[in-house]
């Protein structure tokens, strides 16, 4: 799949991480990208929406609802997300935040401030 | 009632009782009197310098009785019976926990020599025990560095704290009657069961049971069966909610073993975990804001830095607007380290620990 292909969804509740993931994805050449700030609506984005996007670059700590939640409420939908590549994206190191990832169909569990390279090397996978 | 006026009332009682010149509660830790209740002899030097206190911690006896002191070569030389104020007397019973911590002592002293019969030093001992159950469910507080002009609020406020002793039970089986009995070991449970009579020593499980609630019955069953069957250790951790609206943690450990005779015997504790717990609480909150809020703000600097050194042909106003960004990041995590240092300093204030 081509870097202009790909389509990329972050949800994190900060504004100044947004912005720079996006410099540092336009900078790798990627520029799908779909950034959303409250975890409810990134939910309803990935529900009603007929094609998810390829990768979806996930916060854990948000305000109206956590990472984890989200996981869940798509999980116990009828959308196969199977062929959605799922990154959580987090400032935690909290080994209770690692130990539940393991529970939940993802990719990786990958920890801020998210280097240039890492995001490289995971993107040209897909 | 508070502990001080039980103690005040204790000696009190004492007076009456025994009629000696002298009744009174002495608590210290590490040998220096820490808080007196008594009755005459208005001299805190007298009781500072007890060599019958002295002797009766350090014998670890049960009880020592003085009848005349100048007969006795243990103490007639001390200047308490040789000078003022001439005690011939003394009857004295430490105030010494289950796990063996002393507390002090209930001490009856008097001028005249006299004799303490069988009746009066069950009846001191009995005095003695109230005394000792008051004291505690304030360990805590007497474990704490208190000055005396401190240890009176702070005894008061102990009294409305649920925080008590270790509860040691022991549960055997009674072939005659064909019933389980629980045998206290310790006097704390009655602080967990305000309602039982304090003078008992053995009541049947379900006396414990009908007041657990329903959902603890039912633990505590499946633990006690648990138990019974692997002959190893159990723990169950519940929390208890009082009328009053205090809630506190306790935990029971307890285990089986198989006796000779065929019958089963249930040993464990019961200990009030409530401070454990805000203690675990207190830590998991403190791992949440390093990990949440501390660090978000943090990665985003360093990302941001790390986006202005290695990212090339970035055109100038755009270096500016990635500096701006790293400056704003910065100010929330000062804002955040000020309102979490407020936050633990409100906590801090509200244990008293400031």
């Amino acid at each position: 799949m081509s870097k202009q292909d790909i389509e990329i969804l972050v949800i994190d509740d900060d504004p100044i991480y947004h912005i720079m993931i996006t410099k540092i994805l336009k900078n790798l050449g990627f520029h799908n990208i779909k950034s959303i700030q409250d975890s409810t609506e990134g939910l309803e984005y990935l529900l009603k929406n007929s094609s998810l996007p390829d990768v979806l670059l996930l916060d854990i700590n948000m305000p109206t609802k956590n990472g984890w939640d989200l996981l869940n409420e798509l999980s116990n939908s009828n959308i196969n997300f199977d062929k959605m590549s799922i990154y959580i994206v987090t400032s935690s190191i909290d080994k209770c935040d690692i130990k539940k990832s393991t529970q939940y169909p993802i990719s990786d569990f990958l920890n801020k401030p998210l280097k240039t390279e890492t995001l490289e090397k995971i993107l040209i996978e897909i | 009632m508070s502990t001080q006026k039980e103690l005040d009332d204790l000696v009190f009682l004492a007076s009456q009782i025994f009629k000696t010149a002298h009744c009174s509660i002495s608590i210290f830790k590490e040998n220096n009197r820490l808080y007196v209740y008594k009755t005459s002899f208005d001299s805190h030097a007298l009781l500072k310098d007890s060599p019958f206190c002295t002797h009766l911690i350090h014998s670890h006896e049960q009880s020592l009785i003085v009848t005349n002191a100048l007969d006795d070569a243990r103490f007639n030389r001390s200047d308490l019976v040789l000078g003022s104020p001439a005690i011939r007397f003394y009857a004295g019973i430490p105030l010494v926990t289950c796990k063996g911590t002393i507390y002090g002592t209930f001490s009856l002293m008097d001028t005249q020599p006299r004799e303490l019969d069988e009746n009066e030093l069950a009846s001191l001992e009995i005095l003695a025990r109230k005394a000792m159950y008051q004291l505690d469910s304030n360990q805590n507080i007497l474990n704490k560095r208190f000055t005396p002009e401190e240890t009176e609020p702070a005894l008061e406020k102990a009294a409305h704290i649920p925080y008590y002793e270790n509860v040691l039970f022991e549960l055997t089986f009674d072939r005659n009657s064909g019933l389980f009995f629980i045998n206290f070991l310790s006097s704390g449970f009655i602080h967990l069961y305000p309602d039982i009579d304090p003078s008992l020593k053995v009541v049947p499980p379900l006396f414990i049971l009908e007041r657990l609630s329903k959902l603890e019955r039912f633990s505590a069953t499946k633990a006690f069966l648990t138990s019974l069957q692997s002959e190893k250790e159990v723990k169950i951790e519940y929390l208890k909610k009082y009328r009053n609206g205090n809630k506190a943690w306790y935990r029971v450990i307890f285990s089986s073993e198989k006796k000779a005779n065929g019958q089963w015997l249930v040993h464990g504790i019961v200990k009030n975990i409530t401070y454990e717990k805000e203690y675990q609480a207190a830590l998991k909150k403190i791992l949440f804001d390093i990990s949440h809020i501390i660090r978000k703000p943090i990665t985003t600097i360093i990302g941001l830095s790390d986006l202005l050194n290695t990212a090339k042909d970035i055109p100038l106003n755009e270096k500016l607007e990635l500096v701006n960004l790293i400056s704003q990041a910065s100010k929330d995590l000062e804002k955040h380290t000020l309102d979490l240092n407020s936050d633990y300093q409100d906590k801090m204030d509200s244990l008293g620990l400031i």
